[in-house]
């Protein structure tokens, strides 16, 4: 676990900085931000930025993403104790076959997501903002959300869930010796996984490689 | 979702029984076939529920048996309900086979599986019930000219088989030739039976020891010179001896650091 002299950030006043997003959006960051985000901290103890009125480029992240991670930041401010850290990689204890927990997330955290939805794509894109800030928490909440979306569901609901693309046609799973064989139809005729799924009831989903 | 990059998805996955990530993202391209290579590959079903393991059986094995690897499995009732399984795992390395020592009915449940198991098996730990030394005399090769299991390089017998007959030293001296054998954890209620196994395992390197020599027996000169015996006898590419009376815990190498 990270203590708290490692918490403890090298560069000195101002507590205050700017950052701009790579849509051009600017953002005030303070001290909620800074301690969360490994990342921003590792950037002011690497670069000498004296002066606060200059934008740090984060040219990974939407504006709108930064801006909801900046939002995550405050609202957790006071919590950066219990932040879950990567310290139980180093937890020979623990059993490595069993999961993490994934139902404890807050309230608030609950409806804090809410706002990213899988249809439109932006709960990946906040996983990956928190990925590139290195929130740890931020990351934990999203990463969550999506396991509780996926547990108990098969491959093809998960498929239809995310919209996952076929290997296309020849290659991948859908090579000849990796096609489904139907026996259901009593041939041996070889399906591609496209065609599989195509029998079933349910519709399949859109091909993305199409 | 798909420029999510996998190490993300790894993420997500620890917070998924390992059953669950394979039932839900097995064959749904050739991307995730290559995240879920390591999940295929090691099975502990270990507290693992009924509707785990009914997916288990039910879909992930008939598909994808051949790419495990490593498989624990724990008491008589799954060792018994398991059985049909075992011949959908032909590439099987890793096998652990344990029970609770009052779980006296997997005797029979282990013998089943030590007769099928997969000949390039690298790595065998029974543990925690009683072993039949029939069960021993199998894995080491019993009468047959070659060993059973050639590749073998790892085994763990930590069972006891205190309540039968001591195995005679006719049998002993029968034993293969283990040459691949690197590493040997073993609980013998007899300690001058060690002498017996040591000769076929000529390049052994770590040898885990446990006897039911107690203290009162170590004023017993004959155990005491059976043990300097032992010790005398013990490969000269041995690396690493441990030895302990009573018995050795379940993870011989905690007790070993």
């Amino acid at each position: 676990m990270a203590t708290n002299v490692e918490e403890t950030y090298l560069y000195s006043s101002p507590t205050t900085f700017k950052v701009s997003s790579k849509d051009g959006e600017i953002f005030d960051i303070d001290d909620s931000f800074i301690n969360q985000s490994k990342t921003i901290k590792n950037m002011l103890n690497v670069l000498d930025i004296a002066d606060n009125h200059m934008p740090i480029p984060l040219q990974n992240i939407k504006g709108t993403m930064l801006n909801a991670a900046i939002v995550f930041c405050k609202y957790h401010k006071n919590d950066l104790l219990s932040i879950p850290d990567d310290e139980d990689e180093d937890d020979f204890e623990r059993d490595a076959y069993e999961p993490r927990r994934s139902d404890d997330i807050s309230e608030w955290d609950k409806e804090f997501i809410k706002q990213f939805t899988v249809e439109e794509g932006t709960l990946f894109d906040i996983i990956m903002a928190a990925n590139y800030l290195d929130i740890k928490a931020l990351l934990a909440v999203g990463c969550k959300t999506i396991a509780n979306m996926v547990r108990g569901k098969n491959s093809d609901q998960v498929r239809q869930m995310f919209n996952i693309s076929y290997d296309p046609p020849g290659e991948g799973l859908n090579t000849p010796r990796n096609s489904v064989t139907s026996k259901e139809s009593g041939d041996n005729q070889l399906l591609t996984t496209q065609e599989k799924e195509s029998r079933c009831k349910t519709p399949s989903p859109e091909l993305m490689y199409d | 979702m798909e420029h999510l990059p996998d190490e993300l998805w790894v993420l997500i996955f620890r917070y998924l029984h390992r059953i669950d990530i394979l039932h839900s993202f097995s064959q749904l391209s050739s991307r995730f076939q290559q995240i879920l290579q390591s999940y295929y590959e090691n099975m502990n079903l270990i507290n693992v529920s009924y509707r785990h393991y009914k997916i288990l059986c039910e879909q992930i094995l008939p598909l994808h048996g051949s790419q495990v690897r490593s498989l624990i499995l724990h008491n008589s009732l799954q060792l018994n309900k398991f059985k049909e399984h075992i011949k959908q795992l032909p590439h099987l390395q890793y096998l652990k086979l344990t029970s609770d020592y009052d779980d006296e009915d997997s005797i029979h449940e282990i013998e089943y599986y030590v007769d099928r198991l997969p000949q390039y098996l690298t790595d065998l730990h029974i543990d925690g019930c009683f072993v039949l030394s029939s069960i021993l005399m199998k894995v080491l090769g019993g009468k047959a000219e070659v060993p059973e299991f050639p590749s073998l390089t790892n085994l763990t017998v930590l069972g006891s088989y205190a309540f039968e007959q001591p195995i005679s030293q006719s049998d002993w001296h029968c034993l293969c030739m283990h040459r691949n054998l690197k590493t040997l954890k073993i609980h013998l209620t007899i300690l001058e039976d060690i002498f017996c196994i040591l000769p076929s395992m000529p390049n052994l390197e770590e040898l885990y020891l446990s006897s039911l020599l107690n203290v009162i027996e170590f004023e017993d000169e004959k155990k005491m010179n059976g043990f300097r015996t032992v010790a005398r006898s013990i490969s000269s590419k041995l690396l690493k001896f441990h030895f302990e009376t009573g018995r050795l815990h379940q993870e011989p190498n905690d007790s070993c650091r």
